[in-house]
């Protein structure tokens, strides 16, 4: 029984790197979701996250259609020489899009359990809205934080339809967990080499659930 | 000088308030509902007035004619909040230092250690928040507050959260270390027995108005009617029901002799006897004129500006004015057995 470990390291670098990416926007968004009103909020709300109610094959389709060679940022990326349909980049792009509601929701809900009274405090002792976000909102909120980018990491991990539709299946290139189960499964001899994959991915979701859980408790601590 | 002069309409009430308060401790006294924490709010730059201006020490903090809202952090104001509002996620030292490091060195009055000695809150500073008791976070708030230097302080019924002993200190504190700091103070409260004490001026709301302004005995003697509804707040102030027998009424608790001509039957009222004239015995008094002799155990002696007060508990709490003298002549001290003697002519119906 073999393991596929190039596989399973692109899935892991395109997850992890779809966690960067998203991790600060994610934040920023769950942030102003949670502190501000602004007009057209709602609709933000919903762009944010639409991609957990639309099929991630409609996802991928409309980040080809945004971003793909027909597109005139697509050419532009092309010509600087950093083409991103059918690239590694694309599958990290379609991961961060479908798990970025998972983490902004997360950060929003941690955000608002931070009760705004304490951050008046600061302003009163002269600090800026940064340095309020950096040193009481993000403390106070880190644990709901860190629970919403586990549990997008493990949907970044699992990310099928977008990528498959937008970074393509190719072997070394685009072709992660889920990917490679997908074409072992249609390979007369791939069922024993899925199997290990199928484990893994199950482990890995297992491990995300429960850091997930246990970063939840302790965000339920802390309120208690 | 802090003058303030605003306007803002809220769904149901309409605040419309107009005071100037002078550099000393100031009350701004009223029932709850009265616009008292609004006010706070918008002198803080915490929420917008409608219309109107704020200034404090000739500087515009807001003004809607000239367009003009400072933001909180640019008003030169502390602020003390109700709940104390320490940073949870930091330790007493830390919460002190987040406010003095965003002050630059030449421009803050006031030594880290010496706030801490006068607060006496050494013993706190390694502690987290959810370890302090209300007292001892109020005291932490304080310091905090005064270490970001303001120019004025504001103090949001702070108080409020406090159990009967932990507000006599801290009162103490705060009058010790306002007087000390020569700080100014605008100090929301609809606690009259303890502003009676400490306020140098007060500024009296109703219904979002200013209804009056002055030295606070002669004030509270002009507001003193409107002001039943909070009467719990002031000290040896007793719900009574009359007893079926003549000259006495009780609490639930005990009872009182007091003048039958006070009340009828079956009706209930208010009684305040006030603490000064309480006299407090070591021994049983027994061949005496006065009517009510109450058993009692010291809970606290408490000194608030120059007068010193016991706090009593004989099966109500009653505070007693005495002198200095007395606690060291009679060594009075906390948990002693004492009577208490009250002339039925002594109480005031309210």
């Amino acid at each position: 029984m073999s393991v596929n470990v190039p596989v399973i390291i692109l899935s892991l670098k395109v997850a992890f790197a779809a966690l960067v990416f998203i991790l600060p926007i994610g934040s920023f968004f769950g942030w102003l979701l949670a502190r501000k009103d602004f007009p057209g909020k709602s609709f933000v709300d919903a762009l944010i996250n639409i991609p957990l109610a639309l099929p991630p094959v409609v996802t991928g389709y409309c980040l080809l259609i945004i971003f793909g060679p027909g597109s005139s940022i697509g050419r532009f990326f092309d010509r600087i020489g950093f083409p991103i349909a059918f690239t590694w980049m694309a599958a990290v792009l379609a991961a961060a899009v479908v798990s970025m509601p998972l983490l902004t929701r997360a950060v929003r809900v941690a955000v608002e359990s931070v009760d705004p009274k304490i951050e008046d405090a600061a302003r009163m002792l002269r600090a800026g809205e940064i340095d309020i976000f950096f040193k009481i909102t993000l403390p106070l909120s880190k644990h709901g934080i860190i629970s919403g980018a586990v549990l997008s990491f493990g949907r970044a991990i699992g990310e099928f339809g977008a990528t498959i539709v937008f970074a393509g299946n190719i072997q070394g290139e685009t072709q992660t967990i889920p990917l490679a189960i997908f074409s072992y499964l249609n390979q007369v001899d791939g069922e024993a080499r899925a199997k290990v994959l199928i484990l893994i991915a199950i482990v890995i979701a297992y491990l995300s659930i429960a850091l997930n859980e246990w970063m939840l408790r302790k965000v339920r601590d802390a309120q208690n | 000088m802090l003058k303030i002069d605003i306007k803002r309409k809220f769904s149901d009430f309409f605040l419309s308030v107009a005071f100037q308060m002078k550099d000393e401790f100031t009350a701004l006294l009223g029932k709850s509902g009265a616009g008292k924490t609004s006010t706070l709010s918008m002198i803080a730059g915490l929420s917008k007035p409608d219309s109107g201006e704020i200034s404090l020490n000739g500087e515009i903090l807001f003004s809607s004619e000239r367009k003009i809202c400072l933001k909180p952090q640019e008003r030169d104001i502390g602020y003390v909040f109700q709940e104390a509002r320490l940073f949870p996620n930091m330790n007493c030292a830390e919460n002190l230092k987040f406010a003095s490091s965003r002050v630059r060195s030449n421009q803050q009055p006031f030594r880290f250690d010496d706030i801490v000695g006068l607060l006496q809150i050494e013993h706190l500073l390694r502690r987290m928040p959810r370890n302090l008791s209300g007292g001892e976070k109020q005291r932490v708030a304080l310091g905090r507050a005064i270490l970001s230097a303001p120019k004025l302080l504001l103090l949001d019924e702070p108080l409020g959260a406090l159990d009967i002993n932990a507000r006599l200190v801290f009162l103490q504190f705060l009058q010790e270390t306002i007087k000390h700091l020569h700080l100014p103070a605008l100090y929301v409260t609809h606690d009259i027995a303890n502003i009676l004490r400490c306020a140098d001026d007060i500024v009296y709301l109703e219904d979002g108005a200013v209804r009056g302004q002055g030295e606070p005995t002669r004030l509270l003697q002009h507001i003193q009617p409107s002001l039943a509804p909070v009467h719990d707040e002031v000290p040896n102030v007793f719900e009574v029901s009359a007893s079926r027998r003549s000259s006495v009424c009780a609490t639930g608790k005990i009872e009182f002799v007091i003048p039958q001509v006070d009340f009828q039957k079956n009706e209930s009222f208010f009684l305040n006897i006030p603490a000064s004239e309480i006299i407090l015995s070591l021994t049983k008094p027994t061949e005496i004129s006065a009517s009510n002799i109450l058993k009692g155990e010291i809970v606290n002696i408490a000194q608030i500006g120059v007068r010193f007060f016991a706090q009593v508990d004989a099966g109500e709490e009653f505070m007693v004015e005495i002198l200095k003298a007395t606690v060291q002549r009679l060594s009075l001290h906390k948990e002693q057995e004492v009577y208490l003697i009250i002339k039925a002519t002594s109480f005031r119906r309210l």
